[in-house]
């Protein structure tokens, strides 16, 4: 459906996006996540036409797309600030892309209204300036104002970042049902992991312009393919070289103390019904979360941070932890 | 930029651009510097030689620096104290205050000069109310220096009304609490915590009011006297003889060698010395007590004294209208003088309407000339960052770095004998020389107003309607003027004002049958003998104030009562 065939973008000297290849499926709702500046931006930019590559072809349903103009491309977006028109009523916002088409003004009338009533803004809310909606709201017009061109590809750049915590929560539901009513494919920008996670088909989690990973949410989380996927997703523990040693010398024998060493806090048991090796530990710290509680805990060799849904244990408390080494996750590089 | 480059609309509009910039803003000022350095073709100094040996040309050379050097400390005086006691200080009856001194908003160039003069000149009111109780006083003691500092302090503190104000209320009230919590006294707060950051701010106004005092017209010309002249009234005094524009020109070049030499020196002096505030959330500036009683009393009656002297011109200007010419020579009010024919007159009669009605032609015209103008190129100078545009703004703002007089000058010298450039048309002495002044004039206040409008608006609005399928003009027409226009008013209705009331080029490019409001008023002003002449003046004076309220109403007040019930 999207291919980027070796894209190469270029700001002056800096190269933003060296050879990127990528390709997305039909109907998947696509992320492309990493940290600022890693270039997933860019690459939703030129994949809009809003950048032009220096080398590379970008093909949207097998047609080359590189040098069409972004409002031929049948491509929609939905900015970080929504970019809703503040001259125009919702109305008029909504139905300015059919508007430029010359579409009849009844054909106007008829898709404004079935978009409207798709992503439930009403004749009242029609009819107001977008600076007197909510911030939901506006993303709601923002989105039926992409929608209402029937594009192949939907764009969203960061649409969640300037929202509050339970309003994100909220518009992240809202926002994958409508790809799934729509069955559009769609390419998401974040640098929050978790909006990532729970979103997304699959995911290209990118650093510096390069491509680290490609995969579901499940293979990115739980078989991170480098070093920075698997320090970037989730929370995790680096285990000191004493520690993995102790680990291969009680029988995890695939485990290398020469390698860089991870262990996600959720994997960290502290009592003895797990499968795994039993280091004995005292409990340093405690935060309650809420959901689940942090701890803090010392072992021999490494102080470890431990997440459990349970919050039965005080600080101070002798506990056994326990770590199965096959939930170790090891990469070259210094350990 | 490919895309518009290949437009052939795009195309011809730079064309006209750059005619313009050549034709207007860079020809005439060479054909001024060759005037001066090849009067004969060939190389020559006899000029400056010339204006050196004039004791006239040297005095006035110097009284424009004295005068220059004097304003930049007493308008930053009055200045600070006018907006301290109005925005910082808790004095009584503030608003009251603010209103009397904001008269100069709405009042000032020739029309202040003419009331100031109706008040305190030979034969003005004041002056008679002092000749009659000490009949020994000089009639004309307000005249030379002293009066010119006077009326160009008071009506230059303008712009610290405007911007220092502004500047004052984004102070965080909070930095204000933090130094009275550490024991600062209120002067020690003012010194060393407010004022620090009006820094800029103060820069700025006072390398405006160093500018305006070298560059002054109106107010040396009618009170400066024989004793007092400064260099703009030399230069158009040098420019009406032919055998002197030479001199003319001259004077017109070392007003604008000093002007750059100046705005040079000010930016660097300036470079480094900006405060940021800090705050993560800001709180509103409140005001402050005068905790000393003496103080306190002190402050009210300087405060009050300055807005009589502020406020009496306009309301004797305002009242005088309504009457009579034998009550205007005697300035004597009585009831049986009050009379409306003064308003009748202007409004009917057709040599008494003409001078407002041209004012107000030229004016509509240049400021709409103009915003059209400045629409399209600051839009193309925001958006597309290269060499070319860069140093075309650079030309674009040759009049900001001039001396209006330079530019006027340089206009009539050069478009004196037909000019190629201009399809071997002579202007000088056209209604269209004027129009042409006008808009030069205007062209970097506007460029820089619209260029910052246009850099407000977020290049998501221009992606999003891109990706729409909105073509550049629809964008530009449908999304981007409509964000625009707003400020595009307020810059136009600002034109529209200052240009309504001019002198300083009218007076150089003026027809002779086409004369402008400023003109009319300054030549009344001169000849205060005639009873009717200043009649009339005050009725242009008062519709002037009128047409100013209104578009300052429009530019200031109506934006902030939308932003108050948006809050």
């Amino acid at each position: 459906m999207i291919t980027f065939d070796n894209v190469t973008v270029r700001f002056g000297g800096f190269e933003a996006l060296p050879s990127f290849s990528l390709r997305i499926e039909a109907g998947e709702f696509f992320t492309l996540l990493g940290p600022s500046g890693c270039g997933k931006t860019t690459a939703l930019r030129a994949l809009a036409g809003f950048v032009e590559p220096a080398a590379g072809d970008v093909l949207v349903d097998g047609r080359t797309v590189t040098h069409v103009p972004s409002g031929k491309r049948e491509i929609g977006m939905v900015f970080q600030n929504y970019a809703l028109f503040p001259s125009m009523s919702v109305r008029d916002n909504i139905a300015f892309g059919l508007r430029v088409r010359k579409h009849s003004q009844a054909e106007v009338d008829r898709r404004v209204a079935e978009i409207a009533e798709q992503v439930d803004l009403s004749g009242a809310q029609l009819a107001k300036g977008v600076a007197e909606l909510s911030g939901g709201q506006q993303q709601r017009v923002a989105i039926a104002r992409a929608l209402i061109m029937r594009p192949k590809v939907l764009l969203l750049d960061e649409p969640l970042s300037n929202l509050d915590a339970k309003l994100r929560q909220q518009l992240r539901g809202q926002l994958k049902d409508l790809q799934t009513r729509f069955g559009i494919t769609t390419v998401y920008v974040t640098h929050d992991q978790e909006e990532a996670l729970s979103m997304s088909d699959r995911i290209a989690v990118l650093d510096h312009g390069r491509i680290e990973q490609v995969g579901s949410p499940e293979e990115i989380y739980q078989r991170s393919a480098t070093e920075f996927v698997c320090t970037f997703i989730g929370q995790v523990n680096k285990l000191s070289v004493e520690l993995v040693k102790e680990l291969a010398a009680r029988g995890a024998d695939r485990l290398d103390p020469g390698m860089a060493s991870y262990l996600r806090i959720e994997k960290v048991g502290l009592d003895r019904s797990g499968a795994g090796v039993c280091l004995p530990g005292t409990v340093t710290a405690r935060a309650f979360h809420g959901a689940h509680t942090m701890y803090r805990v010392r072992t021999e060799h490494d102080v470890l941070q431990v997440m459990r849904s349970d919050d039965r244990l005080d600080t101070g408390d002798e506990v056994d932890v326990v770590i199965d080494p096959e939930s170790v996750l090891q990469y070259p590089g210094a350990a | 930029m490919r895309g518009r480059v290949r437009s052939p609309w795009v195309l011809v509009a730079a064309a006209a651009l750059l005619w313009f910039i050549a034709a207007f803003l860079i020809y005439p000022n060479v054909v001024t510097l060759h005037e001066i350095f090849f009067p004969g073709g060939a190389f020559s100094a006899r000029a400056f030689e010339r204006l050196w040996s004039s004791q006239r040309a040297v005095d006035s050379l110097r009284n424009s620096f004295l005068l220059a050097l004097v304003l930049s400390v007493t308008v930053n005086v009055v200045g600070v104290f006018v907006v301290l006691v109005t925005r910082y200080f808790a004095v009584r009856g503030a608003r009251l205050l603010w209103v009397g001194y904001a008269t100069t908003l709405v009042y000032g160039g020739v029309v202040a000069v003419s009331g100031y003069t109706f008040v305190y000149g030979e034969g003005g009111l004041i002056t008679r109310i002092v000749l009659s109780v000490f009949p020994g006083a000089d009639p004309g003691w307000f005249s030379g220096m002293l009066a010119v500092v006077v009326v160009m302090t008071l009506t230059g503190t303008g712009h610290h009304l405007l911007f220092l104000s502004a500047a004052l209320a984004r102070i965080d009230q909070q930095t204000i609490e933090a130094a009275q919590q550490l024991g600062a006294s209120p002067w020690r707060i003012l010194r060393q915590v407010v004022l620090p950051v009006l820094r800029p701010t103060l820069f700025a106004v006072t390398t405006l009011t160093f500018l305006g005092g070298l560059a002054a017209f109106a107010a040396p010309q009618v009170l400066g006297g024989r004793e007092f002249q400064t260099i703009t009234p030399m230069i158009l005094t040098f420019a009406e003889i032919p055998s002197s524009r030479d001199l003319a020109a001259t004077l017109a070049l070392i007003l604008g060698v000093a002007t750059l030499v100046v705005l040079t020196t000010l930016n660097r002096l300036e470079a480094g010395g900006t405060y940021f505030s800090v705050s993560k959330v800001p709180a509103t500036l409140r005001k402050q007590r005068i905790t000393n009683p003496v103080a306190n009393a002190a402050v009210h009656v300087c405060a009050y004294m300055l807005c009589a002297a502020y406020a009496i011109p306009p309301l004797l200007i305002v009242v005088f209208s309504f009457t009579d010419a034998a009550t205007i020579s005697t300035g004597r009010l009585s009831l049986d003088g009050f009379t409306l024919a003064n308003y009748q007159r202007v409004l009917t009669d057709a040599t008494a309407y003409w001078p407002f009605v041209v004012s107000i032609g030229y004016a509509a015209v240049t400021a709409a000339v103009v915003i059209v103008m400045m629409l399209f190129v600051a839009r193309v100078l925001q958006k597309f960052v290269n060499p070319v545009t860069i140093a075309i703004e650079y030309l674009l703002h040759i009049p900001w770095v001039l001396p209006s007089t330079l530019l006027a000058l340089g206009l009539v010298i050069a478009y004196s004998a037909p000019r190629p450039i201009i399809g071997g048309l002579v202007l000088t002495g056209t209604v269209s020389l004027l129009a042409i002044g006008y808009i030069i004039a205007k062209i970097p206040f506007t460029l820089r107003l619209m260029k910052a409008a246009y850099a407000g608006v977020p290049d998501s609005l221009e992606e999003a309607a891109s990706i729409l399928g909105a073509g550049r003009m629809r964008t530009y027409l449908r999304v981007l003027v409509p964000l625009v226009l707003p400020v595009a008013a307020a810059v136009t209705a600002l034109n529209f004002t200052s240009l309504l009331d001019d002198y300083d080029l009218a007076v150089f490019l003026a027809h002779p049958l086409y004369q402008p409001l400023g003109i009319t008023i300054q030549n009344a002003t001169r000849n205060q003998g005639n009873a009717d002449a200043t009649a009339l003046t005050f009725v242009y004076a008062v519709l002037l104030m009128l047409v100013c309220t209104v578009a300052m109403w429009f530019v200031y007040g109506r934006n902030s009562r939308v932003r108050r019930s948006r809050a």
